[in-house]
């Protein structure tokens, strides 16, 4: 029995045995041969422009797009591991602060000036949260961003290990530092954008 | 790089290097060496210049985005060449314009021999004559026959069997010998 058109089409190992012994299927096979040298001949079609250009647009459009995406993403991680970093911190200073009654009360210069630190540390990071609304892609702001973070953790530490106050003020200062910075980053950014 | 035309065309490794690290110029030169090819195997499978143009623009994204994958297992060009087929059956399906075969249609057997001449050796317009084609057939014929796919390659870029490839293929075989028969006939009445 002879090969039928699909088999003829693309041959397989059993095929290729039929073909040694059948004339009549390798004429047939010699025939396909000739068909495609034919197809060959198809012109090329040419572009009717060069679209290099516009198609390297699209594909720079859409890596700022991706980009300004993974920023957005990168934001939302940010502001939720900043704001669960402060709640934790100041959980941690509540539960150091020395309980306090009308009856105890006791000057303390230093305790006074640590408390202003904080609080003012607290205002500052409230007021850099609701400015900071736009994408994080300042390369400058996710650094100092870093830098805050390592304090906060360099804080729980301290708080944790009851250091002195005075370590605990100069941390204090630090972080006050850095939130001013980051403050005044996104004051530049914004005046960029407008 | 060779002096072969449309995918048969071979490109550096350098290049594709460069291309991974995504130079632009890199890909500019890649865009320049295969963008007609891209282009024609696309217009021949979809039949629209405008709708061809822009699997072009899209293909060329994909490797864009893509190229970091591309291990020199094989041919550039026919890595390229399958983004290119994958995007227009993408544009096919999404035309609906590729159709199903049922189980009866693919058992039923074609009993002509359709390989006894080369019959298309007359033919002088074979673009003309793959036009004959439904968008589906037409475009089997032109990944097995032209663009040296086989049927699994085929079947894969359809999600459909081998049996479907074949079947279509044979079965375009067919008609565009048919269109040349006829072509012939109508011919030899207008020269009586």
């Amino acid at each position: 029995m002879h090969l039928n058109n699909e088999q003829l089409l693309e041959l397989d190992d059993t095929a290729k045995l039929h073909l040694t012994g059948c004339s009549d299927c390798r004429n047939k096979v010699k025939n396909i041969a000739n068909l495609r040298m034919g197809l060959t001949k198809l012109p090329i079609l040419k572009m009717p422009t060069n679209n290099w250009q516009q198609t390297k647009q699209a594909y720079l459009l859409q890596l700022k797009e991706q980009q300004a995406e993974k920023n957005n993403r990168d934001m939302k991680l940010w502001r939720a591991g900043a704001l669960s970093m402060a709640a934790s911190l100041l959980i941690v200073v509540l539960w150091g602060m020395p309980k306090l009654s009308v009856n105890s009360y006791v000057p303390l210069t230093k305790e006074t000036q640590l408390s202003q630190l904080i609080a003012h540390n607290q205002l500052l990071q409230q007021e850099f949260s609701q400015r900071a609304t736009t994408s994080l892609d300042n390369v400058y702001l996710v650094q100092l961003n870093e830098e805050l973070s390592n304090i906060d953790k360099a804080l729980q530490q301290a708080y944790a290990e009851s250091v002195s106050n005075k370590e605990k003020e100069q941390l204090w200062q630090q972080r006050h530092k850095v939130i001013g910075q980051m403050l005044l980053a996104t004051e530049q950014q914004k005046t960029i954008t407008i | 790089m060779s002096k072969n035309k449309g995918f048969q065309q071979e490109i550096s490794t350098e290049l594709i290097r460069q291309a991974q690290r995504k130079d632009m110029n890199a890909f500019e030169q890649i865009y320049v060496t295969y963008a007609d090819a891209c282009y024609g195997l696309a217009l021949r499978i979809c039949g629209q210049p405008a709708v061809a143009e822009d699997i072009v623009q899209e293909s060329f994204m994909k490797l864009m985005n893509r190229i970091d994958t591309y291990r020199a297992d094989g041919l550039f060009a026919g890595w390229l060449s399958k983004i290119v087929t994958y995007e227009t059956i993408n544009r096919l399906k999404a035309n609906n314009k590729v159709y199903s075969l049922t189980e009866e249609q693919m058992l039923a057997e074609e009993a002509v021999d359709l390989f006894d001449c080369n019959w298309l050796e007359a033919c002088l317009d074979l673009d003309s004559l793959l036009d004959n084609l439904s968008a589906t057939a037409r475009a089997v014929f032109i990944l097995h026959e032209v663009e040296g796919f086989n049927h699994k390659e085929i079947a894969d870029f359809f999600f459909r069997t081998e049996s479907f490839s074949k079947v279509t293929l044979s079965r375009a075989y067919k008609l565009l010998r048919d269109v040349v028969a006829t072509a012939e006939q109508e011919s030899k009445y207008a020269l009586k």
